[in-house]
């Protein structure tokens, strides 16, 4: 019965793939792949992450189907092997569930395999499996086929009625490499079925616990000089934090029109640096609260003082979200600019879990265990949103100054807003030209379309 | 022509075989526990495939996905599975029989 159904999952997934661009069939085999899983993990499913991140997988798959790009594509594959690592082991963390996901899917079957060969040294189970003869198996069905083959080469000299019927026979209906993509699918199937772990790793994070704890090394006097040496350096870096963001304020509300390179330098610069510095930032609370420190009892001042630190880095974000803001309102929205806002979002996030893991007495697992749960969770909302259609909006009527050149240049998912703003907008001749030659285009594209790349463009142009 | 063809072939894929056959036993020799073989499959084949997969992959990407180096890394990945395989099965045979030495040596007086 499995077997069935993991050979009717194959054909489904060459039926889905085989030369086909992507768009709805990813979300079909987002279907299949939670059928089969949950088929044969019923357990598993009731477990309430289990069931959020199967939610997860099935929103990717269907932001793919609303507009396919790079990003959603990502977050599926992402969503598809934390899924998988999830139902492997339920209480691990998300950078371990992917880990198992992977390798669920790249060798589950040959791993699961092994495990029914050692099991197959217990002499109870050796009498209820049996060895399967593949070389019985092959000379069964080789040795007959060649033999046939040549008889019928033999019959067809010999009889031209019978050659007319042999040669009338066509098998070109059976495509190589369709059963080629069946194939694939089946190993596919076949591995994630039962979803597997990768034993050392695993068992390795349910061991690690997020707390601290006091260890035998705990020695006052130590401790009061790593003490002092934390509160004289933290508050340094306070005062000059504070002096930069003084200054920078400054530079912000007296600011005149400066031309556009020389903002430009200026912003890139100054993002670099303290995309930079607050990373350090980080780096340092982690080594100043790696131990014993967390549970000295005159610690006090040195944790306000780096709680102090860590909320004037946040000012110090907002600083350069305030910049890049300035810089997307007058030059544009594009993806490097968006980058910087994830990797702001990225940056808060990690200073506030710092300072919830020096608030709580944490350890450094729990600092990256929570942070990659938020890498995931931006990544999959990131991926939900039509960049491309956002960028082009914001820039036809928004922003300042529009790159048209750059606009026109971003995937088909702005294609039909940008021809709704060609009645709009009065454009140069070049670029109308250039929008209606992408328009056409894709117009063309999308109706040739079979029904495993239908997209949601594909309704919005039928109801027009 | 066609001589050419097949010699070269050949000759990759012997090199293939050797290369992949090399790197596996790489893996059992930088093992503090080379001798147990079951023990370094669990602790190092999934890095190891999972590595593979990813050359693999990137390679047949590299390569803009043409119909031969699909093919052949393709066969790269299949043989670094029956290597392991045939070594795990390997150890499997070998076990009892150093079982059976050890009851031996600890039971001189058996017939």
């Amino acid at each position: 019965m499995k077997k069935l159904i993991l050979f009717i999952a194959a054909l489904l997934f060459s039926t889905f793939f085989y030369n086909q661009t992507i768009g709805l069939n990813l979300f079909l085999f987002n279907i299949l792949t939670v059928v089969i899983l949950f088929i044969n993990n019923k357990s598993q499913f009731k477990n309430r992450k289990t069931q959020i991140y199967t939610i997860t997988y099935f929103i990717t798959g269907l932001t793919i189907f609303f507009h396919s790009s790079t990003l959603s594509v990502i977050a599926n594959l992402v969503a598809f092997f934390t899924l998988i690592g999830q139902i492997s082991e339920t209480k691990s963390s998300i950078y371990v569930s992917w880990l198992n996901g992977l390798y669920t899917t790249i060798a589950g079957f040959f791993h699961r395999n092994f495990a029914i060969v050692e099991s197959k040294t217990n002499p109870e189970d050796t009498k209820e499996k049996i060895d399967i003869d593949y070389l019985h198996w092959v000379k069964i069905i080789l040795i007959p086929a060649v033999i046939v083959i040549t008889f019928i080469a033999l019959y067809k000299e010999g009889n031209p009625v019978f050659s007319n019927l042999i040669e009338k026979i066509d098998f070109g209906f059976i495509n190589i490499q369709w059963l080629l993509m069946a194939g694939l699918g089946y190993y596919l199937f076949n591995n994630i079925y039962a979803p597997i772990e990768v034993e050392p790793a695993t068992e390795i994070d349910l061991q690690t616990e997020n707390s601290l704890h006091k260890t035998e090394a705990f020695s006052i006097p130590k401790l009061k000089q790593e003490n002092q040496l934390g509160v004289v350096l933290i508050s340094l870096l306070n005062v000059l934090i504070v002096m930069y963001l003084i200054t920078d304020i400054t530079f912000l509300t007296t600011q005149q029109d400066i031309s556009a390179s020389v903002y430009s330098a200026q912003v890139h610069s100054g993002i670099n640096a303290l995309i930079a510095s607050i990373l350090i930032a980080i780096m340092i609370l982690l080594y100043v609260f790696r131990g014993n420190l967390n549970f000295y009892e005159q610690n006090t001042t040195l944790k306000r003082l780096a709680f102090t630190w860590i909320i004037l880095n946040i000012l110090l974000v907002l600083s350069i979200v305030f910049k890049n803001a300035q810089y997307i309102y007058n030059f544009g929205l594009t993806y490097k600019r968006i980058g910087v806002v994830i990797y702001l979002l990225l940056a808060t996030i990690g200073l506030v879990t710092t300072l919830l893991k020096i608030n709580s007495a944490k350890n450094n697992w729990f600092l990256f265990r929570l942070n990659t749960q938020a890498a995931f969770i931006i990544l999959v909302v990131s991926s939900t949103i039509n960049w491309d259609y956002h960028i082009t909006n914001y820039n036809f009527n928004y922003a300042k100054s529009v790159d048209y050149n750059y606009v026109i240049g971003l995937s088909n998912n702005n294609t039909l807003l940008l021809n709704e703003q060609l009645d709009q907008k009065d454009l140069d001749r070049g670029f109308t030209y250039l929008i209606e030659e992408k328009y056409y285009g894709y117009i063309d594209k999308l109706k040739t379309n079979n029904w495993q790349e239908l997209q949601y463009d594909n309704f919005k142009i039928n109801t027009k | 022509m066609i001589a050419l063809i097949i010699f070269l072939s050949l000759f990759a894929g012997v090199l293939t075989v050797v290369m992949v056959r090399l790197s596996v036993s790489c893996v059992f020799w930088a093992s503090k526990y080379r001798h147990d073989k079951t023990r370094v499959f669990k602790l190092y084949f999934p890095y190891y495939i999972i590595s593979l997969f990813t050359l693999c992959i990137a390679a047949i990407i590299g390569l803009d996905q043409s119909i031969v180096a699909t093919c052949y890394f393709s066969f790269v990945f299949s043989l670094s599975l029956f290597i392991w395989r045939y070594e795990l099965i390997q150890s499997r045979k070998i076990q009892p029989i150093n079982n059976n030495n050890n009851v031996e040596s600890h039971q001189p007086e058996l017939p």
